[in-house]
Protein backbone atom coordinates (compact mmCIF):
# COMPACT_ATOMS: atom_id res chain seq x y z
CA UNK A 1 0.00 0.00 0.00
CA UNK A 2 1.48 3.43 -0.94
CA UNK A 3 2.15 5.74 2.11
CA UNK A 4 -0.47 8.84 1.95
CA UNK A 5 1.76 12.19 1.34
CA UNK A 6 1.42 14.84 3.60
CA UNK A 7 -0.22 18.41 2.19
CA UNK A 8 3.13 19.76 0.37
CA UNK A 9 2.85 23.24 1.03
CA UNK A 10 5.41 26.42 -0.69
CA UNK A 11 5.14 29.62 1.29
CA UNK A 12 6.65 32.31 -1.58
CA UNK A 13 7.39 35.81 0.54
CA UNK A 14 10.23 38.25 -0.17
CA UNK A 15 10.13 38.54 3.63
CA UNK A 16 12.28 35.54 5.12
CA UNK A 17 10.83 36.07 8.70
CA UNK A 18 7.40 35.29 7.31
CA UNK A 19 9.15 32.59 5.85
CA UNK A 20 10.43 31.54 8.82
CA UNK A 21 7.59 31.93 10.82
CA UNK A 22 5.25 29.49 8.39
CA UNK A 23 7.75 27.16 8.11
CA UNK A 24 8.31 26.68 12.37
CA UNK A 25 4.77 26.73 12.55
CA UNK A 26 3.60 24.38 10.19
CA UNK A 27 6.81 21.94 11.29
CA UNK A 28 5.83 22.45 14.68
CA UNK A 29 1.96 21.66 13.82
CA UNK A 30 2.70 18.78 11.69
CA UNK A 31 0.95 17.23 9.00
CA UNK A 32 2.69 19.68 6.29
CA UNK A 33 5.93 19.12 4.38
CA UNK A 34 7.21 22.71 4.14
CA UNK A 35 8.93 24.87 0.89
CA UNK A 36 10.07 28.13 0.59
CA UNK A 37 10.51 30.63 -2.39
CA UNK A 38 11.20 34.44 -2.24
CA UNK A 39 10.26 35.37 -5.81
CA UNK A 40 8.31 34.65 -8.57
CA UNK A 41 11.29 32.55 -10.27
CA UNK A 42 12.06 30.65 -7.10
CA UNK A 43 8.45 29.76 -6.54
CA UNK A 44 8.18 28.62 -10.45
CA UNK A 45 11.29 26.53 -9.82
CA UNK A 46 10.03 24.95 -6.66
CA UNK A 47 6.41 23.96 -8.10
CA UNK A 48 7.82 21.95 -11.30
CA UNK A 49 10.53 20.17 -8.69
CA UNK A 50 8.19 19.75 -5.91
CA UNK A 51 4.58 19.57 -7.15
CA UNK A 52 3.40 21.79 -3.80
CA UNK A 53 -0.60 21.24 -3.60
CA UNK A 54 -0.77 24.34 -2.06
CA UNK A 55 0.73 27.91 -2.35
CA UNK A 56 1.12 31.23 0.17
CA UNK A 57 1.59 33.69 -2.10
CA UNK A 58 2.40 37.29 -0.56
CA UNK A 59 0.85 40.47 -2.25
CA UNK A 60 3.82 41.86 -3.23
CA UNK A 61 5.84 38.86 -4.38
CA UNK A 62 9.10 40.25 -6.66
CA UNK A 63 9.47 41.07 -9.46
CA UNK A 64 6.07 42.16 -10.11
CA UNK A 65 3.21 41.30 -7.40
CA UNK A 66 1.71 37.83 -6.07
CA UNK A 67 -1.41 38.56 -8.77
CA UNK A 68 1.01 37.16 -11.63
CA UNK A 69 2.39 34.81 -9.40
CA UNK A 70 -1.39 33.44 -9.22
CA UNK A 71 -1.96 33.90 -12.55
CA UNK A 72 1.25 32.10 -13.72
CA UNK A 73 0.46 29.21 -11.37
CA UNK A 74 -2.89 28.75 -12.48
CA UNK A 75 -2.51 28.35 -16.04
CA UNK A 76 0.06 25.69 -15.56
CA UNK A 77 0.04 23.95 -12.38
CA UNK A 78 -2.68 22.37 -10.34
CA UNK A 79 -1.61 24.07 -6.89
CA UNK A 80 -4.06 26.21 -5.42
CA UNK A 81 -2.84 29.51 -4.32
CA UNK A 82 -3.45 31.68 -1.40
CA UNK A 83 -2.85 35.64 -1.22
CA UNK A 84 -1.83 37.02 1.91
CA UNK A 85 -0.73 40.74 2.62
CA UNK A 86 -1.19 43.76 5.17
CA UNK A 87 -4.40 45.55 5.04
CA UNK A 88 -6.23 44.30 1.92
CA UNK A 89 -8.54 46.38 0.01
CA UNK A 90 -11.83 44.42 -1.41
CA UNK A 91 -10.29 45.36 -5.06
CA UNK A 92 -7.47 43.60 -4.12
CA UNK A 93 -8.89 40.51 -3.10
CA UNK A 94 -11.17 40.44 -5.65
CA UNK A 95 -8.83 40.95 -8.17
CA UNK A 96 -6.71 38.03 -6.39
CA UNK A 97 -9.82 36.23 -7.01
CA UNK A 98 -9.88 36.30 -10.57
CA UNK A 99 -6.90 36.19 -11.40
CA UNK A 100 -7.50 32.53 -9.67
CA UNK A 101 -6.14 32.43 -6.02
CA UNK A 102 -8.29 30.30 -3.85
CA UNK A 103 -8.33 32.34 -0.87
CA UNK A 104 -7.17 35.83 0.72
CA UNK A 105 -5.88 35.63 4.26
CA UNK A 106 -4.28 39.02 6.13
CA UNK A 107 -0.68 38.82 7.54
CA UNK A 108 -2.18 39.20 11.04
CA UNK A 109 -3.90 35.60 10.43
CA UNK A 110 -3.54 33.82 14.51
CA UNK A 111 -1.03 30.61 13.99
CA UNK A 112 -3.85 28.33 14.46
CA UNK A 113 -6.29 30.31 11.85
CA UNK A 114 -3.48 30.01 8.86
CA UNK A 115 -3.12 26.42 10.12
CA UNK A 116 -6.75 25.92 9.73
CA UNK A 117 -7.02 27.49 6.60
CA UNK A 118 -4.19 25.76 5.09
CA UNK A 119 -5.89 22.35 5.98
CA UNK A 120 -9.01 23.75 4.67
CA UNK A 121 -8.02 24.34 1.38
CA UNK A 122 -6.61 20.83 1.27
CA UNK A 123 -9.85 19.18 1.60
CA UNK A 124 -11.36 21.90 -1.27
CA UNK A 125 -12.28 25.06 1.15
CA UNK A 126 -11.81 28.65 0.25
CA UNK A 127 -10.19 30.02 3.00
CA UNK A 128 -10.82 33.55 3.31
CA UNK A 129 -10.11 35.96 7.06
CA UNK A 130 -13.62 36.56 8.16
CA UNK A 131 -12.93 40.68 7.58
CA UNK A 132 -12.25 39.54 3.79
CA UNK A 133 -15.29 38.27 3.46
CA UNK A 134 -17.32 41.34 3.60
CA UNK A 135 -14.80 42.48 1.96
CA UNK A 136 -15.18 40.69 -1.40
CA UNK A 137 -18.95 40.86 -0.93
CA UNK A 138 -18.27 44.64 -0.99
CA UNK A 139 -16.08 44.33 -3.89
CA UNK A 140 -18.46 42.18 -5.59
CA UNK A 141 -21.07 44.56 -5.12
CA UNK A 142 -19.22 47.72 -6.43
CA UNK A 143 -18.84 45.61 -9.82
CA UNK A 144 -21.15 47.21 -11.30
CA UNK A 145 -19.64 50.04 -11.41
CA UNK A 146 -16.31 48.60 -12.14
CA UNK A 147 -14.10 50.17 -14.70
CA UNK A 148 -10.60 49.70 -16.33
CA UNK A 149 -9.38 52.08 -13.95
CA UNK A 150 -10.46 50.11 -10.89
CA UNK A 151 -9.08 46.69 -12.49
CA UNK A 152 -6.07 48.53 -12.92
CA UNK A 153 -5.94 49.65 -9.68
CA UNK A 154 -5.74 46.43 -7.91
CA UNK A 155 -3.12 45.03 -9.91
CA UNK A 156 -0.58 46.76 -7.79
CA UNK A 157 0.59 45.93 -4.60
CA UNK A 158 1.04 48.19 -1.72
CA UNK A 159 4.14 49.37 -2.19
CA UNK A 160 3.32 50.61 -5.83
CA UNK A 161 0.40 52.10 -4.47
CA UNK A 162 2.44 54.16 -2.29
CA UNK A 163 5.18 54.73 -4.90
CA UNK A 164 2.72 56.14 -7.70
CA UNK A 165 1.00 58.19 -4.80
CA UNK A 166 5.19 60.01 -4.11
CA UNK A 167 5.29 60.04 -8.03
CA UNK A 168 1.70 61.35 -9.14
CA UNK A 169 2.78 64.22 -6.02
CA UNK A 170 5.63 65.11 -7.91
CA UNK A 171 7.93 63.60 -6.17
CA UNK A 172 11.14 62.57 -7.34
CA UNK A 173 12.67 59.08 -7.69
CA UNK A 174 15.17 60.07 -4.61
CA UNK A 175 12.68 61.76 -2.79
CA UNK A 176 10.63 58.62 -3.09
CA UNK A 177 13.55 56.77 -1.76
CA UNK A 178 13.74 58.47 1.11
CA UNK A 179 10.09 58.68 2.12
CA UNK A 180 9.74 55.14 1.98
CA UNK A 181 12.76 54.28 3.30
CA UNK A 182 14.04 52.15 0.59
CA UNK A 183 16.67 52.53 -2.13
CA UNK A 184 16.49 55.14 -5.81
CA UNK A 185 17.01 51.57 -7.83
CA UNK A 186 14.42 49.92 -6.05
CA UNK A 187 11.92 53.23 -6.82
CA UNK A 188 13.03 52.84 -10.12
CA UNK A 189 12.21 49.29 -10.65
CA UNK A 190 8.76 49.68 -8.86
CA UNK A 191 8.17 52.66 -11.30
CA UNK A 192 9.05 50.25 -14.23
CA UNK A 193 6.59 48.27 -12.83
CA UNK A 194 3.75 50.20 -12.37
CA UNK A 195 3.81 51.70 -15.89
CA UNK A 196 3.75 47.99 -17.52
CA UNK A 197 1.05 46.99 -15.18
CA UNK A 198 -1.23 49.98 -15.84
CA UNK A 199 -0.01 49.57 -19.59
CA UNK A 200 1.20 53.88 -19.85
CA UNK A 201 4.15 55.78 -21.14
CA UNK A 202 5.20 58.05 -18.44
CA UNK A 203 5.48 59.30 -14.99
CA UNK A 204 3.01 61.89 -16.08
CA UNK A 205 0.48 59.24 -17.50
CA UNK A 206 0.72 57.74 -13.94
CA UNK A 207 -0.09 60.25 -11.83
CA UNK A 208 -3.17 61.39 -14.24
CA UNK A 209 -4.09 57.82 -13.70
CA UNK A 210 -4.12 58.03 -9.76
CA UNK A 211 -6.02 61.61 -9.88
CA UNK A 212 -8.84 59.59 -11.82
CA UNK A 213 -8.24 56.42 -9.23
CA UNK A 214 -8.81 58.31 -6.34
CA UNK A 215 -11.94 60.10 -7.74
CA UNK A 216 -13.28 56.60 -8.45
CA UNK A 217 -12.55 55.55 -4.98
CA UNK A 218 -9.73 52.86 -5.90
CA UNK A 219 -7.37 54.23 -4.16
CA UNK A 220 -7.26 56.28 -1.29
CA UNK A 221 -4.36 59.22 -0.55
CA UNK A 222 -2.11 58.59 2.51
CA UNK A 223 -1.67 61.24 5.26
CA UNK A 224 1.96 61.53 3.40
CA UNK A 225 0.71 63.69 0.70
CA UNK A 226 -2.32 64.86 2.36
CA UNK A 227 -0.75 66.24 5.12
CA UNK B 1 27.42 26.38 20.35
CA UNK B 2 27.29 29.62 18.23
CA UNK B 3 29.09 33.16 18.57
CA UNK B 4 25.70 34.51 19.49
CA UNK B 5 24.61 31.47 22.01
CA UNK B 6 27.95 32.45 23.94
CA UNK B 7 27.82 36.51 23.22
CA UNK B 8 23.88 35.93 25.48
CA UNK B 9 25.00 33.28 27.93
CA UNK B 10 28.04 35.87 29.14
CA UNK B 11 25.37 38.54 28.95
CA UNK B 12 23.28 36.36 30.83
CA UNK B 13 26.17 35.74 33.37
CA UNK B 14 26.64 39.94 33.63
CA UNK B 15 22.79 39.70 35.09
CA UNK B 16 22.58 36.57 36.80
CA UNK B 17 19.88 35.05 35.01
CA UNK B 18 18.90 34.40 30.96
CA UNK B 19 17.74 38.22 29.27
CA UNK B 20 14.30 38.49 29.24
CA UNK B 21 12.59 39.86 25.84
CA UNK B 22 9.09 40.94 25.53
CA UNK B 23 7.65 40.85 22.15
CA UNK B 24 4.37 42.72 21.38
CA UNK B 25 2.86 41.61 18.41
CA UNK B 26 -0.28 41.86 16.20
CA UNK B 27 1.26 39.93 13.60
CA UNK B 28 1.73 36.35 15.37
CA UNK B 29 3.62 34.28 12.07
CA UNK B 30 6.26 36.96 13.07
CA UNK B 31 6.20 36.20 16.43
CA UNK B 32 6.35 32.56 15.37
CA UNK B 33 9.44 33.35 13.80
CA UNK B 34 11.35 35.33 15.96
CA UNK B 35 10.72 33.14 19.18
CA UNK B 36 12.04 30.29 17.34
CA UNK B 37 15.55 31.96 17.44
CA UNK B 38 15.36 33.74 20.76
CA UNK B 39 14.40 31.04 22.62
CA UNK B 40 17.99 29.26 23.01
CA UNK B 41 19.04 33.63 24.41
CA UNK B 42 16.24 34.73 26.39
CA UNK B 43 12.91 33.83 28.02
CA UNK B 44 10.50 35.21 25.75
CA UNK B 45 7.26 36.67 26.73
CA UNK B 46 4.52 37.27 24.24
CA UNK B 47 1.60 39.96 24.06
CA UNK B 48 -1.12 40.82 21.60
CA UNK B 49 -0.70 44.33 20.34
CA UNK B 50 -4.41 44.85 21.42
CA UNK B 51 -3.50 44.14 24.89
CA UNK B 52 -4.97 46.92 26.80
CA UNK B 53 -2.45 48.24 29.27
CA UNK B 54 0.84 47.82 27.56
CA UNK B 55 2.95 49.46 29.87
CA UNK B 56 1.56 47.45 32.67
CA UNK B 57 2.19 44.62 31.50
CA UNK B 58 6.19 45.34 30.83
CA UNK B 59 6.12 46.98 34.19
CA UNK B 60 4.82 43.36 35.71
CA UNK B 61 7.49 41.30 33.55
CA UNK B 62 9.95 43.65 33.43
CA UNK B 63 11.60 42.39 30.31
CA UNK B 64 15.36 43.87 29.39
CA UNK B 65 14.27 43.75 26.26
CA UNK B 66 11.25 45.16 24.42
CA UNK B 67 10.35 44.01 20.33
CA UNK B 68 7.36 45.71 18.88
CA UNK B 69 5.51 44.93 15.58
CA UNK B 70 2.76 47.34 16.01
CA UNK B 71 2.19 50.96 15.93
CA UNK B 72 -0.49 50.83 18.90
CA UNK B 73 1.26 49.98 21.94
CA UNK B 74 4.66 52.50 20.96
CA UNK B 75 3.54 55.00 23.80
CA UNK B 76 3.53 52.25 26.18
CA UNK B 77 6.44 50.37 25.43
CA UNK B 78 9.08 53.55 24.91
CA UNK B 79 7.44 54.96 28.52
CA UNK B 80 8.54 51.55 29.70
CA UNK B 81 11.90 51.95 28.12
CA UNK B 82 12.14 55.19 29.07
CA UNK B 83 12.06 54.58 32.93
CA UNK B 84 13.81 51.35 33.08
CA UNK B 85 16.22 51.51 30.50
CA UNK B 86 15.49 48.32 28.75
CA UNK B 87 16.23 48.16 24.70
CA UNK B 88 13.48 48.61 22.44
CA UNK B 89 13.10 47.92 18.61
CA UNK B 90 10.55 49.16 16.61
CA UNK B 91 9.72 46.85 13.04
CA UNK B 92 7.23 47.92 10.91
CA UNK B 93 6.76 45.04 8.33
CA UNK B 94 4.60 46.83 6.07
CA UNK B 95 7.44 49.73 6.06
CA UNK B 96 10.62 46.92 5.66
CA UNK B 97 11.96 49.23 8.79
CA UNK B 98 13.72 48.42 12.00
CA UNK B 99 14.54 51.16 14.30
CA UNK B 100 16.10 51.47 17.92
CA UNK B 101 14.99 53.54 21.07
CA UNK B 102 16.84 55.75 22.84
CA UNK B 103 16.59 58.14 25.54
CA UNK B 104 17.18 61.03 23.07
CA UNK B 105 14.74 59.41 19.94
CA UNK B 106 14.47 56.54 17.39
CA UNK B 107 17.43 55.37 15.26
CA UNK B 108 16.84 53.78 11.93
CA UNK B 109 18.85 50.43 11.77
CA UNK B 110 19.88 49.70 8.39
CA UNK B 111 17.83 47.14 6.75
CA UNK B 112 19.40 43.89 7.94
CA UNK B 113 17.35 41.29 4.96
CA UNK B 114 14.47 40.77 7.49
CA UNK B 115 16.07 37.60 9.00
CA UNK B 116 14.55 36.51 12.18
CA UNK B 117 18.09 36.24 12.83
CA UNK B 118 19.36 39.40 11.62
CA UNK B 119 16.54 40.82 13.80
CA UNK B 120 18.12 38.95 16.93
CA UNK B 121 21.25 40.43 16.47
CA UNK B 122 19.97 44.07 16.17
CA UNK B 123 18.44 43.17 19.10
CA UNK B 124 21.70 41.85 21.21
CA UNK B 125 23.57 44.08 19.98
CA UNK B 126 20.83 46.88 21.27
CA UNK B 127 21.46 44.69 25.03
CA UNK B 128 24.99 45.46 24.70
CA UNK B 129 24.94 48.73 24.01
CA UNK B 130 23.11 48.95 27.28
CA UNK B 131 24.56 46.85 29.32
CA UNK B 132 28.18 48.61 28.11
CA UNK B 133 26.05 51.69 29.09
CA UNK B 134 25.12 50.84 32.77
Amino acid sequence: MRPMRLPRVVIADPMSIFRSGVCTLLTKEGGFDVVAAADLDQLVAVVEDECPDLALIDADLPPAGGLLAVEKLATRFSTACIVWSFAPTPDMVLAAIRAGAHGYLTKSISSHGLVSALRGLSYGEAPLSRSLASALVQGVRGLGASSPVLEQAARLSAREREVLELVAAGHRNKQVASALYISEFTVKRHVQNILEKLELPSRFAAGSFYSSAVQMGAMTPSARTTA
Amino acid sequence: MTSVVRHAEALGQKLGREPVVAIISRTPIFCEALVEVLEDIAEVRRFPADAADHVGLLRAVHPDAVVIDAEDGIEGATEFASESSAALLHISLVHGTLRTWHRSGWSQVENTGWSPESIRNALLAELYRLDGDS
